[in-house]
């Protein structure tokens, strides 16, 4: 008799060999048979970014079997994509990426349907979200990654002995890369370690002091920012337009100030590449970190639709300059983390504790931007051009101690606009 | 959409020229790249290739689309069955680079000639993508000895794999990270030497103490160290040393009248920096460094990578053991005059000793017969990375040689019980990659691709593990504790695998692959010396030299 490959000319055979049969390195819920491969072809994930990783991902999921695909973007195409971002082409500059994204992949992948959206992840409601099996992201910013996080933390519910009902969990997979550096992880929300139980991994952003831009100007990087920040405010060029880093006249401004600038301090190294990068805050990217980053995420979301293998546990860190190396750890959930465990957060403060050194500490334990603080009664701390009448107040106020603001017990709200929800403080006297 | 006078084509590659720089990208633009095999592995190294913007790339492949490649290969469409692979993948991949030509071939990697073979040698760099152990060899012998890269890329299940064949690759730049910045604390050129004469933190005003860049409070601490001691020539060399410079520049402090404190950005950086900072400079050239100096190469090879380190040798011979100066400055807390002063006398250090350098290599360049190769700009750039020069050496691809180290590697596996079930040690996964190829080449099939059940395969791979093993020890050697180290599991594992060609799996080791062949290209990072290997159950990887 002879043997006959039972997939010799399927298409999906590869994932097939995979999902059909047994092994012995596997989830214990794994039952070999070909129901896994339809799971995938039967799920809806959600892809979030159409970008350097975001193209990667359309790709590696469409080819990995599934079916329905959303993705969301609000950006368009820019020439400076086109090194990495490979479903754009130099015709495409200027139109979505999220739309040429879903369409490119649904001509090439026949069978495969993509949705774009061509819109802010926050303009999308819980019960956009709702409808995910999965969400796997590829995001180039880290207030965007917090508030998907805190919107899936949000959509798990509980039973009521306050365990999570694991249906509504609609794990996360995220991705994140730079140069030849990136990361990539999976987490169950209100589970397993969340980003805000880790923001601390991420370094904070570099911003130039002021009085360094201003009065004592050592790099050419103080330069440009001299010009963006003093000298642009002042002349107001272009008719008093706001300063686009991604227009090249804008950049060619900035770039001739800097320049000035520069020789009048006797400083090396201001060119329009650097100028550019100062203003829009780039990032060096390829298209190899970003297609292996994807892959990590894409093969982590075909594992939790198909079970042929285990999850990682469940934090990726790869890097390319020296040899090629990745290692996975395991993050831990943060019990005291305000966005995956829900409720207040109690915290115990001094009688000499003052507002001022609150506020610090919030900000260094949260890298808060610009946080207002407020009570049920009032507002205690809040900078915003939307209530200029408070700014007096609250610099007053930072110099006051707590207890003398808050009775013991007393819940402080915090917001700020790198969170996804406010942290509610309960304040404990000491 | 924006269209402006400004608008530069070359943007495009804005985001990598900032990781490579422009002579980086000049290499890759002179690249051409000959990959064996057009299936997913091959698509997505090559991808990434187009999209860096090499020169050239050329396929060759007699495969056929098949459905299944539709479900593996992004570049090919449902409409490409039945067409040459090469050709169908070269029409999509071309197009995402304009500015990059592609060629295919649709002949068999396996049925090229020996002329055939010498001609793709022509390539600056050649990939070998799931290609058997035969082809493999055959190109590696030629391209070792013309020193072309030779990259070999395999894919199995949730498996992947990547040799790079080289005999000698030289690195001008390895980006090493955190580099220690070159200060020359215990050598200080003239114009720094003067500066810090004329530095006396007693004679400031606290404003101007407070914007001392620290490099000059380090010097001052050394000559109030070096006074403690009465000696002229003392330098910090243990922990204690440093400690006391730490001490010392404490010392300098002066607290500010209205708050009454000593505390300062400039004194904290200087204190953070000590550990660092002082550390030899003279006569302490790293070993990697000194080892290329003193090679063979170095005395006589005519490749402008050892034109330039000859003349760095003797730079170094005429400089009291020192290299040429980096000179790059940190960023640190300062006025502004002082740091462009001393920004400025360390650019201008650098620009002189690279000249020296530029007239050595001249020396040289005469000496070894070739004319003026080394452009003042490529000197410049080269010593301005002299510490971050490397040479990787690397043996000719031999596979029998190889299975005998990855087999000794194997015996000395001592895991857990629990850790031997749940995971596969990098070293037998190689085994097992052979073993399967063996399979391949023994039955005309790999294993777990007709529908034989795994477990009757496995028991066919095992006897061809068994086989490499025998091949890879002594007569009579007992084969027990590596085949203990070969779990029935891990084989099994390989049978289910059926020789899948997972697109996430091709997708990851293709961009690792695509980035190690730029790294060939342009002489920068450092190359994966020499094997690579990637499990997706964990999604680790190891890196063995063979």
């Amino acid at each position: 008799m002879v043997s006959v490959d039972p997939l010799a000319t399927e298409r999906w055979r590869s994932i097939r060999r995979l999902t059909d049969r047994d092994t012995a390195y596997k989830v214990p819920w794994f039952n070999p048979g070909p129901k896994n491969f339809e799971a995938v072809q039967n799920v809806k994930v959600l892809v979030i970014g159409a970008g350097g990783l975001g193209c990667e991902l359309l790709k590696n999921l469409a080819l990995s079997g599934f079916r329905s695909i959303d993705v969301i973007d609000m950006d368009t195409i820019d020439v400076s994509n086109l090194n990495r971002q490979f479903l754009f082409r130099e015709a495409d500059v200027g139109k979505s990426k999220a739309e040429v994204a879903a369409a490119f992949v649904e001509q090439r992948v026949s069978g495969c349907h993509v949705t774009a959206h061509n819109c802010r992840i926050e303009d999308k409601d819980p019960d956009f979200y709702r409808r995910f099996s999965m969400v796997i992201c590829g995001l180039d910013s880290i207030p965007a990654r917090r508030w998907i996080n805190g919107m899936l933390c949000d959509l798990v519910l509980e039973h009521a002995d306050g365990t999570p009902d694991m249906s509504t969990i609609i794990p996360m997979i995220d991705g994140g890369t730079e140069g030849f550096k990136g990361n990539a992880r999976v987490i169950y929300p209100k589970m397993s370690a969340c980003i805000d139980c880790t923001i601390d991994l991420y370094p904070p952003q570099v911003n130039f002091p002021l009085c360094t831009i201003a009065h004592t100007p050592r790099l050419p990087e103080h330069c440009v920012e001299y010009i963006k920040v003093v000298v642009w405010p002042e002349q107001k060029p272009f008719e008093g337009a706001a300063l686009d880093a991604d227009d090249p006249e804008h950049v060619e401004w900035v770039l001739q100030g800097a320049l000035l600038r520069a020789e009048k301090y006797n400083i090396r190294g201001v060119d329009r590449r650097l100028t550019s990068g100062v203003l829009k805050r780039i990032i060096p990217a390829v298209a190899s970190t970003n297609a292996v980053i994807a892959a990590s995420c894409a093969l982590e979301a075909l594992k939790l639709a198909t079970n042929i293998a285990k999850p990682i546990d469940n934090y990726l860190n790869f890097t390319q300059i020296h040899g090629a190396y990745t290692s996975v750890v395991s993050m831990s959930k943060d019990e005291s983390c305000h966005v995956c465990n829900g409720g207040r957060l109690p915290i115990e403060v001094s009688s000499t504790y003052t507002l001022e050194e609150l506020i610090n500490s919030l900000m260094e334990r949260y890298h808060l931007k610009n946080p207002t603080l407020e009570t049920a009664q009032r507002k205690l701390f809040c900078i915003s051009l939307l209530f200029p009448q408070l700014e007096e107040e609250s610099k007053a106020n930072l110099h006051l101690f707590l207890k003398d603001i808050v009775a013991d017990g007393d819940e402080i709200l915090v917001s700020d606009e790198v969170l996804a929800r406010a942290i509610t403080l309960r304040i404990n006297f000491v | 959409m924006v269209t402006s006078k400004l608008f530069d084509p070359s943007n495009r590659y804005d985001r990598q020229v900032r990781l490579w720089g422009e002579d980086g990208q000049a290499s890759i633009g002179s690249t051409s790249a000959c990959v064996l095999g057009s299936d997913s592995l091959a698509t997505e190294t090559l991808k990434s290739l187009v999209l860096a913007g090499v020169q050239s790339f050329y396929i060759v492949d007699d495969a056929r689309v098949e459905q299944v490649d539709i479900g593996q290969n992004f570049f090919l469409h449902i409409d490409d069955i039945g067409r040459p692979r090469a050709e169908a993948t070269l029409e999509k991949l071309t197009e995402l680079n304009p500015s990059v030509l592609g060629s295919s071939s649709c002949q068999s990697p396996t049925a090229l000639t020996q002329e055939d073979v010498e001609k793709l040698a022509t390539f600056s760099v050649v990939v070998a993508v799931n290609q058997t152990e035969e082809v493999d060899a055959k190109f590696a012998q030629v391209l070792y000895d013309i020193s072309v890269p030779f990259v070999c890329i395999k894919s199995f299940g949730l498996i992947g794999t990547i040799r790079i064949c080289i005999k000698e690759h030289t690195i001008a730049n390895s980006h090493e990270e955190n580099p220690r910045p070159d200060l020359r604390l215990d050598a200080p050129f003239k114009k720094l030497t003067e500066m810090i004469a004329e530095t006396d933190l007693n004679d400031m005003t606290i404003e101007q103490l407070r914007h001392t860049p620290y490099i000059l409070l380090h010097f001052k601490a050394l000559e109030e160290f070096r006074k403690q001691r009465n000696d002229e020539k003392a330098f910090p060399t243990t922990t204690s040393d440093r400690k006391e410079i730490q001490q010392i520049l404490l010392s300098f402090r002066r607290s500010k009248e209205d708050s009454g404190t000593k505390d300062s950005e400039n004194f904290d950086e200087a204190k953070a920096a000590v550990m660092r900072a002082f550390q030899k400079t003279t006569l302490q050239i790293g070993a990697s460094v000194k080892s290329i100096l003193t090679s063979s190469q170095c005395s006589t090879s005519t490749q402008p990578f050892w034109l330039i380190c000859e003349a760095l040798r003797r730079f170094v011979d005429a400089n009291n053991g020192l290299l040429p100066l980096r000179g790059t400055l940190p960023d640190m807390t300062s006025d502004s005059s002082r740091y462009t002063r001393l920004a400025t006398m360390f650019h201008e250090k650098a620009l002189a000793d690279a000249q020296e350098v530029l007239r050595f290599t001249r020396e040289v360049e005469k000496e070894r017969g070739v004319g003026d190769v080394i452009s003042e700009e490529v000197c410049y750039r080269f010593c301005k990375n002299a510490d971050r020069i490397r040479v990787q050496n690397g043996d000719l691809l031999d596979y029998s040689r190889e299975t005998k180290e990855i087999v000794a590697k194997i015996r000395e596996i001592t895991v857990d019980e629990q850790t031997r079930a749940e995971k596969v040690d990098s070293a037998t996964w190689m085994l097992l990659m052979r073993a399967a190829g063996r399979f391949k080449k023994e039955k005309g099939r790999f294993p777990g691709t007709n529908g034989v059940p795994v477990s009757i395969d496995a028991q066919d791979l095992r006897k061809r593990v068994e086989a490499l093993i025998k091949e890879s020890v002594k007569e009579n050697e007992d084969i027990q504790p590596m085949l203990h180290n070969v779990t029935d599991s891990a084989m099994a594992e390989m049978c289910r695998f059926g020789a899948a060609e997972l697109h996430v799996i091709s997708s990851y080791v293709g961009g690792i692959a695509s980035q190690e062949i730029i790294k060939l290209a342009t002489n920068q990072y450092v190359p994966i010396d020499n094997t690579f290997v990637f499990d997706g159950h964990t999604q680790e990887s190891a890196t063995f030299k063979l």
